[in-house]
């Protein structure tokens, strides 16, 4: 069963197009520090006809899903979608990744497929303006919950997405808040439960359309992939337009709409994979920080295409090998000479907040995410 | 004459000293509890995880009671205490999604009084009952997570797991047959302790 399996897996992500350059082991961040992790060495096993002990094997959950191997393979082997459907197939065999947190990011996710309840939107600031329908939506994703989740972490994601509203009410819109929003289902859907994903997907779908938005912004960019990339595979074209909090901004920035304050101080901003690498999305986060007077925006010597990941995805497995890239990253912040790292993804600023705590990285450098950063630096 | 509710479905996550005593003790002494209720043993309150609450909630439970050791009395130094930090982090998350933190309770108590236990959870499913009647008057169709009904037909379309392989669920019959030995000697112990 498996071998056939893995056939269709081979043929569906053309792993069999690897030339055994290795060029994916070479620019993977987790072989870097743990060399036993190869995805060179994991397609040429699915290539040869792997059986169920790959399946057991701890090496698939080990992979970020950064796309860094993916972006630079010259076979154009989808080394992303091969993890992730071994995973599909590891999951139904009845194996599965470590689950971080203990599980309760998971069980939250599964939660919003299933309950039957309106979501509470009373972490909404008071005085913000946001209305219950109209053609702007502003999806929140996790953001509420995770505010209870990394309280102790001292990440305030409630105020993240507070933050978002802030700036589109300065841009003089007043987006839609949606009780009847579900997590996105990107987590689930990159650690194999196809499952969950599915419900959650089309509960968001018909919120959507129920909601008669035409525009739904995301502070996420991993909302805004599943959105954007991944949906449409399941479900069809999505009927509206989707775009990140930044590339919604810019535009209102480019014509002197949003106006922020002097801010005399160093900046340096980390490229998320699913807006950089997966969507592309590079100067719009660019431009609004730029948008910002006195701001000194330097760049990390690996940006754009070439960033780094945050060292974590899907919440399975944080370990030394996740730590240790999540150090480097945070050097190679700090050796910019920024004060601040700046990034467009709540995730990517949880794991590195977390490194940046672990007390033997010699950093002190604020992690903040883009919309609060801008928020911070609106004009009185 | 309207059809009569169906009980709510009631977890109760039980430490295994003094709480799974009273459940004990209310089974022995036959005393009368919600049969929808459904009785979860915890090595101690402390192992209780964030997910495993809200797991229930997303399964097919109206209501989840949490019973750990009286305060000051943990087996393992203070897992009661953290049992408490848990449910107070699930009922924020609860609260978030909508669901009312009135679904889930948390009873710090070292009574091993099966009387005490059984008015405790019926006294509970009584709350969750009206919590659901409010829930379904203002149209809610799933007052917490999905039918039972609907559970099952998931798992039966679910597939086979490999033999040889499984995971540590609690509940499983061998796991009830294999702790019952301490389970009893516990028993006497809180008992004599009851009684003194």
């Amino acid at each position: 069963m498996s071998d056939r399996m893995f056939e269709k897996i081979v043929q569906d992500t053309k792993a069999y197009y690897c030339l055994e350059c290795g060029i994916c082991t070479g620019s993977c961040p987790v072989s870097r520090y743990y060399p036993e992790f190869s995805p060179r060495i994991l397609v040429e096993r699915a290539l040869l006809g792997a059986d169920d002990e790959m399946l057991a094997e701890r090496e698939i959950w080990t992979c970020l899903t950064c796309g860094t191997c993916t972006a630079r393979c010259p076979s154009t082997v989808d080394y992303n979608e091969f993890t992730r459907r071994t995973r599909v197939a590891a999951r139904d065999g009845g194996y599965g990744g470590v689950d971080t947190h203990a599980g309760t990011i998971q069980a939250l996710q599964v939660l919003d497929s299933e309950r039957g309840s309106e979501r509470d939107l009373g972490w909404i600031t008071p005085g913000l303006k946001v209305s219950r329908k109209g053609k702007l939506l502003f999806y929140t994703g996790c953001l509420p919950y995770f505010g209870v989740v990394f309280r102790d972490l001292g990440v305030d994601t409630v105020e993240m997405a507070n933050s978002v509203i802030r700036l589109m009410n300065a841009c003089g819109r007043r987006p839609a808040v949606s009780p009847d929003e579900r997590c996105c289902g990107h987590d689930l859907y990159w650690t194999g439960d196809t499952d969950t994903f599915r419900k959650l997907a089309r509960a968001n779908l018909d919120m959507v359309r129920d909601s008669g938005a035409e525009t739904v912004v995301f502070a996420c960019p991993e909302c805004y992939a599943m959105f954007k990339l991944i949906y449409p595979r399941y479900f069809g074209g999505l009927g509206f337009e989707v775009a990140h909090v930044t590339e919604f901004l810019a535009p209102y920035a480019a014509k002197g709409k949003l106006a922020f304050g002097e801010r005399a101080a160093g900046v340096t901003y980390q490229d998320p994979c699913r807006l950089g690498r997966y969507l592309g999305v590079y100067d719009a986060p660019r431009d609004l920080l730029a948008a910002v007077p006195e701001l000194d925006v330097r760049e990390m010597p690996r940006a754009r295409g070439e960033a780094v990941c945050c060292g974590s995805s899907g919440w399975v497995g944080c370990t030394r090998i996740n730590k240790s890239i999540q150090k480097e990253r945070l050097r190679e912040a700090v050796d910019t000479g920024a004060a601040t790292l700046v990034t467009a993804c709540p995730k990517c600023n949880i794991h590195l907040s977390c490194a940046a705590k672990d007390g033997d990285t010699d950093s002190d450098i604020a992690i903040e995410y883009v919309a609060t950063f801008l928020a911070g630096a609106l004009e009185e | 004459m309207a059809a009569r509710a169906p009980d709510p479905k009631i977890v109760v996550f039980a430490c295994s000293w003094y709480p799974l005593t009273a459940v004990d003790n209310a089974g022995e002494d036959g005393c009368q509890y919600p049969a929808s209720t459904t009785v979860v043993p915890l090595e101690c309150g402390g192992s209780l995880t964030t997910a495993a609450l809200l797991r229930a909630f997303a399964g097919n439970a109206d209501g989840v009671l949490v019973a750990a050791c009286g305060e000051g009395d943990c087996h393992y130094a203070n897992g009661n205490g953290s049992c408490a930090e848990v449910v107070d982090e699930a009922r924020e998350i609860m609260a978030l999604a909508g669901l009312e933190p009135g679904r889930l309770r948390l009873e710090l108590s070292s009574n091993v009084d099966g009387g005490a236990f059984a008015s405790l959870v019926t006294a509970f499913a009584a709350d969750v009952g009206k919590l659901n009647g409010s829930a379904r008057a203002k149209g809610r169709q799933k007052p917490a997570g999905m039918s039972i009904r609907k559970k099952a037909a998931s798992r039966a379309r679910g597939r086979s797991k490999p033999a040889g392989r499984t995971k540590g669920r609690v509940g499983a019959k061998a796991t009830l047959g294999e702790k019952r030995a301490p389970r009893a000697k516990s028993k006497r112990r809180a008992r004599r302790r009851g009684a003194a």
